[in-house]
């Protein structure tokens, strides 16, 4: 089995190159800018994902416009392009894994590598640890744009079907009235008298004819009424909707207001949390060498009063009780200090975050909500307040032109009138009212039943609204809690690994290698003169950061990448010695089925790149 | 409902956030939106199978 690997415009490779890696041991041979970082770039152009390469544009040879990568592994092919695109690279093609970002940090040893630099610094882990666990697609779930969003969403429709709720009632309620008054109306009707006949066929005429035309009269009153009404109605809508229009523009204008450069302010904040994050964990840093010094003058302590010891571990003065209780004071208030310190700057933190979080929250209400506030509902709004004021203008076209239908109908009735009896033209005009108002009250039965119709299914849309909320808060609440769980979890078995792997290295510098799960910082625990003394990773030499990197890497590899069949080891390996280098290939050819280790080649003796393989 | 369904719903955003490639600060496409909407939904229903 072998991989082969073709690469052109890569790094610093003008041309195409293929390479073919066999199982075992690659060594990868080439003097200095000879081609091996090139190389590594070209592997790397298969794992990164596109947004990363994208912003490296030294992954493309400098004088070349479009570059390519063919990796053939187990009669699979993948390939990728780079093209040049105004100083940034354009990706196409698959990447050979999907966590790329991953298998980068884990499994190339170079000096870009983000493992081994934040171990270098002696920095916090936690970036890293949530890429590997997936913990950081976790804490995305959480974000506002997310399942946040779907909440804040649910919350909104939920207090609307409930307002629908409200008012289904509220039409029940009106609909039994109604029924109640138009039985009362039948009841009436029933007991008034019929309309006497009259004696001559013209006044038979002349009363049929008032029928008719009383019936028209009231049910002109009735509409001049309802067009009222509307007027009336259309009014206070208007004014309601001019209020709100204001507010909502004062709110958008407000927040404009507020927050005048709104992608500036998000990248300050950051900026900002970023910042305070170092600062804690300078502080955090400090605080585990205040815990170091404390436990190592409290020991002074006890070897002082054995007389063992005639320096202060701490400063080199002369050492005395009087003079360690003192420096033992000293450094405690330290501690204490950094411990308050750390706790304000992690208020500091959470305060910044929630500030972010606020502004994105309210930025992308105004934006892409529905609700009073934002800008699609200030458009609906608008548009709503122009029908209003054009349903207004109609309905008051509407009145007068039927107020002029009723004066000529009043103007009818009183000539009618005229040689009728008055009991007669009462009894008419009882009629006429009688007969319009049980057909109101039944056109407000009909619309109240449809009103009541269309809301039938508030209820059951409530108990979905509802059911979504406890979903989606449950989701969340699992979503937080795995996150910490998860993270937790990461550091337990990168701790168990980092010291399996320390002892199958046969490396005996130190008792204990772990990452503390407060700050998720690296210590370890060295055994001196018969004590153990914990040290923080930045009090230790150049090389041992780099071999504890390294052990993390593969105890990263073993957790998360088990099967990833290629490790590369850069020129970092420059730094290790003989032994230390010949144990770390020992134990990755036990592990993975490609080992490629980059190396100085000896001098003038080939100015190519060459790779020797060996089992 | 039963934890393990809200363990498959929250496996299923993951996913859908990695195939996404859903960079934190940033809003959900349409396209992701509506198939998170999906996920949520068919988890729902599950829940009251």
């Amino acid at each position: 089995m072998s991989i082969e690997i073709e690469m052109e415009n890569i790094g610093g490779f003008k041309s195409s190159k293929t390479f073919k890696l066999e199982e075992g041991l690659n060594v990868i041979e080439a003097p200095n800018a000879g081609g091996k970082t090139s190389f590594i770039k070209g592997i790397r152009t298969m794992l990164l994902p596109p947004t990363v390469l994208e912003a490296n544009r030294d992954f493309l040879n400098i004088l070349a416009k479009s570059g390519n990568v063919t990796i053939k592994i187990d009669r699979e092919k993948y390939s990728r392009d780079i093209i040049d695109v105004g100083g940034r690279l354009s990706v196409s093609g698959k990447s050979i894994v999907d966590d790329g970002e991953t298998v980068d940090s884990l499994c190339v040893a170079t000096r870009e590598n983000k493992l081994l630099d934040l171990v270098e610094k002696g920095e916090s882990l936690k970036t890293q640890l949530e890429e590997f666990s997936g913990v950081k697609y976790y804490r995305m779930a959480l974000s506002p744009f997310v399942l946040k969003k779907k909440l804040n969403q649910t919350n909104t429709e939920l207090s609307r079907q409930n307002e629908e709720y409200v008012r289904l009632k509220e039409y029940k309620k009106q609909l039994a009235t109604i029924q109640k008054n138009k039985e009362k109306l039948e009841k009436e009707k029933e007991k008034l008298p019929e309309i006497p006949k009259a004696d001559s066929a013209s006044l038979r005429k002349n009363q049929n004819v008032l029928q008719e035309k009383t019936k028209e009269r009231t049910e002109l009153e009735v509409l001049i009424d309802d067009i009222n009404k509307n007027i009336i109605d259309r009014g206070d809508w208007i004014k309601v909707k001019e209020t709100d229009i204001a507010e909502c523009k004062k709110q958008i204008e407000e927040f404009k207001a507020r927050h005048p450069n709104f992608d500036k302010e998000i990248a300050d904040l950051e900026a900002k949390i970023q910042n305070l994050t170092l600062e804690r964990n300078t502080i955090q840093s400090k605080r585990s060498y205040f815990v170091f010094s404390l436990d190592s003058i409290r020991k002074a302590q006890i070897g002082a009063a054995k007389s063992k010891m005639e320096k202060c571990p701490v400063c080199d003065r002369p050492l005395t009780i009087e003079h360690l209780r003192k420096e033992e004071q000293k450094r405690q208030r330290e501690y204490d200090q950094s411990t308050k310190e750390v706790g304000i700057l992690n208020k500091q933190i959470e305060e910044k975050e929630l500030e972010k979080d606020n502004i994105l929250q309210e930025h992308q209400r105004i934006k892409t909500g529905m609700d009073k506030g934002s800008i699609k509902w200030l458009d609906d709004s608008e548009r709503r307040l122009k029908d209003l004021k054009r349903e207004r203008e109609n309905f008051i076209k509407k009145k007068e032109e039927n107020e002029e239908k009723l004066s000529m109908a009043k103007k009818e009735i009183e000539e009618l009138r005229k040689g009728l009896d008055p009991a007669v033209i009462d009894t008419i005009k009882k009629h006429s009212e009688l007969e319009i108002g049980l057909g109101i009250l039944e056109s407000d039965i009909s619309r109240t039943e449809k009103a009541i119709k269309e809301r039938g299914e508030v209820g059951e849309m409530i108990q979905k609204l509802d059911k979504r909320k406890v979903f989606l808060t449950s989701l969340m609440a699992f979503f937080q809690h795995e996150s910490e769980r998860r993270i937790k979890e990461a550091v337990a078995a990168f701790n168990e690994k980092v010291m399996e792997i320390y002892k199958l290295l046969e490396f005996e510098d130190f008792e204990k290698i772990y990452i503390d799960d407060y700050n998720y910082e690296v210590n370890v625990i060295r055994k001196k003169e018969g004590r153990s003394i914990k040290q923080p990773i930045k009090s230790l030499s150049s090389t041992e950061r780099e071999s504890i990197g390294m052990i993390l890497m593969l105890a990263g590899k073993e957790k998360y990448m088990p099967n990833f069949p290629l490790f590369v080891l850069d020129a970092v390996s420059e730094d290790y010695d003989q032994t230390r280098l010949e144990r770390f290939i020992k134990y990755l050819k036990s592990k993975v089925s490609y080992v490629v280790v980059t190396m100085l080649s000896p001098r003038a003796k080939s100015d190519k790149i060459t790779i020797k393989h060996s089992l | 409902m039963g934890n393990e369904k809200i363990i498959e719903a929250a496996q299923k955003i993951v996913e859908l956030l990695k195939k996404e490639k859903f960079s934190e600060g940033k809003e959900l496409t349409k396209s992701a939106e509506v198939k998170l909407d999906e996920i949520i939904e068919s988890y729902i229903s599950k829940g009251e199978e």
